[in-house]
């Protein structure tokens, strides 16, 4: 479930109407529409989703495999929240890091609100800043979803205002499944305009897709909502696009950290946004992401101090204890810089819910790998991933430890974590390969 | 593994986890707790708190009975959780802990920075007035028998200036007024403990000289860590009980020395074996 | 910073039925005089550490001093012990303070002539700075210091730089030195016990902290001279047995071959110098390399055979 299909549509702001009873007005008619014929189809339409409006051209699927049953009290918990789902674990609400496979590895199928990250990383790569977009903008497009009520917001620290331009957008399919894409949405437009025609035939067509699933128009609206969480728990981010529009000081806030020594007032600066939000909003889950933590291009000196670091990131998780309901917390910090065999590194270790490290594979090894998938340069993976620990389960005194067992890859469109094995290589098989296809032909 | 024989824990040789004999000693008792942070006690020491408020263990011990009169105060005192942490995964374990009115639970983790500590460059005076609390409300417990839970009171020194015997004072004067004080402190090495470290500001250095001190005056050590050959399907970790420094004084009592390896199921099911 | 030490020779209690009898007697004779407070030592130094605690030789000092007052001044104890006739927390309180009291306490018993022992359950609480002038304030006429340090705590640099260390300045002032350490026992190594205390961990054993244990007495006579015994000292059964240096090494190896063959296998004293004087020729070879101890080096010499075919003989 926590993969994605390529053809799986990814973002769909017709939701407005069906899954938040609330909304009134003209979303009255339920929405969804089945199109069955329209193989993966894409649509993240840019500038339509923050607005109200229905848009019933936005197809969803129905399909009665994704179709669960949960106890009722569950669905109701999770019903308006969008993005939040139980925990595979331990039942905490919890949502997606943006990453569908840290959501795997982390064994919760992402963070449990109200916990903490740590993706430290060695070496002079930044494939951690890479986590944290991703998870910054999962924030932005669950707000985006719902246009009703505020569902999400990022606050990021020691980063300027552009960081929000680097964003990652939706991953929208290939290039050939983007033409594809963009010729249904041409075909579409064209049924904008019969839309008042339509509107009652769509929903004798959904009625149709009801009975043939055995639903009952009643109980259908629920387990829809349920359905509609599962698809906008998690999105696929292509990290060569822009979140487009880019974020708005509605969706994201940034507070500095230059030449602050005192971490008091960073964190009343954050208690002050976070307290903000949830007035607004009080189901709202915030998002902070403090990329890079502690470099020293942002970070004053006497930041490295301990008597900086630790009160500070003690003062954090005590805002994610306070505000359980609702925050969530990534960091990544450079282990080149704070080892994690240090002090700082163990001390960050027992305050962080969650730690995973990366380590991307030296030249040698780089080399070594890509030598043994030449003929798949696909599954070249760029480091190894450790996890050293694992929210709630950690704490409970489990042994979470997993050192070298996961190696992950970053490519265009997502950010993988695969189960490590030393490559083979295997040239005499590939000379083989060859000789049988030739003798094929 | 179908000849390894799953154990109950005991850590006296009278069988028992914390004897009666030593919440009705005069003398007050000191127990650490170390562990990795990798393996972290919650489970024991809830089990711990268990067998101090009613006289069960039910995670780790079947065989125990709970006491006839429930006449033991139990204080947790913790720096890096909230009392939702312990009281919620409680009552698994058997306990409800937040209606259990002999239960006390002293969070100095939620406002240590926004509130006790605002200057964690210059603390001394600050921790001390924040100790004052702690021992008044210790002291000002219902009943004599006491046992008293510190978690991490060595985060003091890595996030504050304090020296390790300012705060080796405060845990003396806590011990005071208990029966028993159970210190549960990580000792991670190199990070947390390197006795090679000599710079005296290094919180390492002031964390390795504070638990030292302590282990010279303890009764009893309980050691946590993971396996040293890594992780393990079946086995969560070792566990090592051995006496300490000083004996305790009660005539019989000996400490039950040994090895253990336990493992720690989904629903917080403990299994322990013998090494 | 002093690391306990500790012998890998065993049945170290065997020791002592080897030596003469009067040896055994003279310096037995000695040690009980000087926990019976007989001799005339002012300052007895015991120097404890992580895996044997000085709290049993405390104890057994007591028993034998049953009739003289005790005055406890106590840094990590909580409560009086149970032999102490008087008791002071000692804990933060300033240095000045803490020798009026001890004062208050000595000077009606000195009035009286009567013998008084002060404990200090850890000197280690003293700053470096503060020691000279503690003892040597304390010391009066009938009272004797008794003053436990661990060796094993952390060092705090003095602000005077070439200040000798604590241990160094105690062990100089002491007119007796008592070092604890645990007896050695076949599954524990000094090198386990090196390890585990790397990490601050116990190892599961009964020689640890128990109530035998070792003990290397140093003695400064009045002559000058200083005489270092060594005892095994059971303070369940109040034994004290001796144990000789030379003994630990040599009573291993040649009772093992004694009375294996009609050949005398044991070394004289002169041919084991000889012996560990021989170079040895890898040891050059080690040199060369730096620091590559205890790797195998092979140079490749123009008659030595290699098969190139061969994947496993790379000599590189």
């Amino acid at each position: 479930m926590s993969f994605r299909r390529r053809g799986e549509v990814l973002n769909s702001p017709s939701i407005q109407g069906g899954s938040n009873p609330r909304v009134g007005g003209p979303q009255a008619v339920p929405q969804r529409g089945v199109l069955p014929n329209r193989p993966g189809t894409h649509r993240a339409i840019p500038g339509q989703q923050r607005v109200a409006v229905p848009n019933p051209l936005n197809p969803v699927k129905i399909g009665p495999q994704h179709i669960q049953k949960p106890p009722e009290s569950t669905s109701d918990q999770y019903a308006h929240r969008i993005g939040v789902m139980p925990s595979l674990v331990t039942s905490e609400p919890t949502v997606s890091t943006g990453c569908s496979d840290l959501d795997k590895v982390l064994l919760h199928k992402g963070l449990p609100i109200g916990k903490s990250i740590l993706v430290e990383e060695t070496g002079s790569t930044d494939f951690a800043s890479v986590l944290v977009k991703c998870f910054a903008s999962q924030g932005i497009i669950h707000n985006r979803i719902s246009g009703d009520q505020k569902q999400s917001h990022v606050i990021v620290l020691g980063l300027p205002h552009s960081w929000a331009n680097e964003l990652p957008g939706l991953y929208k399919g290939s290039t050939k499944e983007q033409k594809k894409a963009k010729i249904e949405s041409n075909e579409s437009k064209i049924s904008v305009d019969n839309l008042a025609d339509s509107t009652s035939a769509r929903n004798e067509n959904n009625m149709k897709i009801a009975w043939r699933y055995g639903l009952s128009k009643n109980n259908e609206t629920s387990k829809v909502t349920e359905e509609e969480n599962n698809k906008n728990y998690q999105h696929q981010f292509d990290i060569t696009s822009r979140l487009i529009p880019s974020p708005s000081q509605h969706e994201i806030s940034f507070v500095p950290v230059s030449n602050v020594h005192n971490f008091s007032v960073i964190i009343a600066q954050l208690d002050e946004i976070i307290r903000r939000q949830i007035k607004q909003s009080p189901s709202i889950r915030i998002r902070i992401a403090i990329p890079n933590f502690l470099t020293p291009l942002l970070y004053h000196p006497s930041c490295s101090s301990p008597t900086f670091i630790f009160p500070f990131i003690s003062s954090l998780r005590t805002l994610l204890r306070n505000y359980s309901n609702n925050l969530v917390l990534m960091t990544s910090i450079s282990s080149d810089l704070y080892p994690s065999e240090s002090l700082i590194g163990a001390c960050l270790l027992s305050l962080f819910d969650s730690v995973v490290k990366l380590q991307p594979f030296n030249e040698e090894m780089t080399q070594l790998i890509e030598k043994a998938y030449k003929s798949e340069p696909s599954k070249i993976q760029h480091g190894l991933l450790h996890v050293l620990k694992i929210p709630t389960l950690s704490d409970r005194g489990m042994m979470m430890v997993r050192q070298s067992e996961y190696a992950f890859k970053n490519g265009r469109k997502k950010f993988e974590i695969e189960e490590w094995s030393i490559p083979v290589e295997d040239d005499a098989n590939e000379n083989d390969a060859q000789t049988t296809k030739s003798v094929e032909f | 593994m179908t000849s390894v024989q799953k154990h109950y824990l005991t850590l006296f040789n009278d069988n028992s986890i914390i004897p009666e004999s030593v919440l009705e000693s005069e003398h007050p008792y000191l127990s650490i707790v170390s562990h990795n942070i990798g393996t972290s006690p919650f489970w024991l020491s809830n089990s711990l708190i268990e067998n101090g408020l009613i006289g069960t263990a039910s995670a780790i011990n079947k065989d125990l009975s709970p006491r006839s009169t429930q006449d033991t105060n139990v204080v947790f005192i913790s720096f890096l959780n909230n009392e939702d942490f312990y009281v919620s995964n409680s009552k698994k374990s058997g306990i409800d802990l937040s209606i259990n009115s002999n239960f006390k639970f002293i969070d100095l983790f939620s406002d240590l920075f926004s509130n006790r500590l605002k200057d964690p460059k210059n603390a001394s005076r600050d921790v001390e007035t924040m100790f004052d609390e702690v021992k008044k409300i210790i002291h000002d417990c219902q009943h004599k028998k006491r046992i008293v839970f510190i978690e991490s009171p060595e985060f003091l020194l890595s996030s504050t200036n304090l020296t390790p015997n300012q705060l080796v004072k405060h845990l003396f004067e806590i011990n005071k007024f208990c029966n028993l004080l159970v210190v549960i402190s990580a000792q991670d090495s190199p990070q947390f403990v390197n006795t090679m470290a000599y710079e005296h500001s290094d919180p390492s250095f002031k964390i390795t000289d504070f638990l030292l001190k302590l282990y010279h005056r303890s009764n009893i050590n309980i050691n946590m860590q993971p396996l040293p050959t890594g992780r393990a399907k079946d086995i969560t970790g070792c566990l090592t009980v051995t006496k300490g420094s000083r004996p305790f004084e009660i005539p019989g009592l000996r400490v039950y020395e040994k090895e253990y390896m336990y493992h720690i199921g989904k629903e917080l099911g403990i299994d322990i074996y013998m090494r | 910073m002093t690391k306990l030490k500790m012998s890998s020779s065993s049945a170290a209690s065997k020791c002592c039925f080897i030596k003469p009898k009067k040896m055994v007697d003279n310096s037995l004779i000695l040690f009980n005089r000087i926990i019976g407070l007989k001799e005339n030592t002012p300052f007895i130094l015991i120097l404890d550490g992580f895996f044997q605690s000085s709290y049993h030789l405390l104890n057994e000092i007591a028993s034998k001093n049953n009739s003289t007052k005790i005055l406890y001044l106590s840094y990590e104890t909580l409560r009086k012990p149970h032999y102490a006739d008087f008791f002071i927390e000692a804990l933060d309180t300033p240095v000045k303070t803490l020798l009026a009291k001890v004062t208050d306490f000595a000077k009606p018993l000195n009035e009286k002539k009567e013998k008084l022992v002060i404990v200090v359950d850890s000197m280690n609480y003293i700053q470096s700075e503060d020691l000279v002038f503690f003892i040597s304030n304390i010391a009066r006429p009938n009272v004797y210091l008794i003053g436990v340090y661990h060796t094993d705590l952390m060092q705090y640099q003095s602000p005077n730089l070439y200040y000798p260390s604590e241990i160094k300045l105690l062990s100089y002032i002491a007119n007796s030195v008592m070092e604890v350490s645990p007896l050695p026992e076949n599954n524990i190594d000094e090198e386990l016990l090196d390890y585990k205390f790397s990490r601050l961990e116990y190892p599961v054993s009964s020689s640890i902290n128990a109530e035998k244990f070792r003990l290397t007495l140093t003695s400064k006579r009045k002559s000058g001279r200083c005489i270092t015994f060594r005892y095994v000292v059971d303070t369940k059964s109040h034994e004290y047995q001796v144990l000789r240096k030379q003994d630990e090494k040599n009573t291993d190896e040649q009772e093992l071959l004694e009375d294996l063959t009609t050949f005398n296998l044991n070394t004289s004293l002169k041919q084991k110098l000889a012996k560990e004087q021989v170079e040895l020729p890898f040891m050059e070879a080690q040199e060369n390399l730096g620091s590559y101890g205890g790797a195998i080096v092979y140079e490749f010499e123009k008659d030595d055979d290699y098969d190139e075919e061969d994947p496993y003989e790379d000599p590189f």
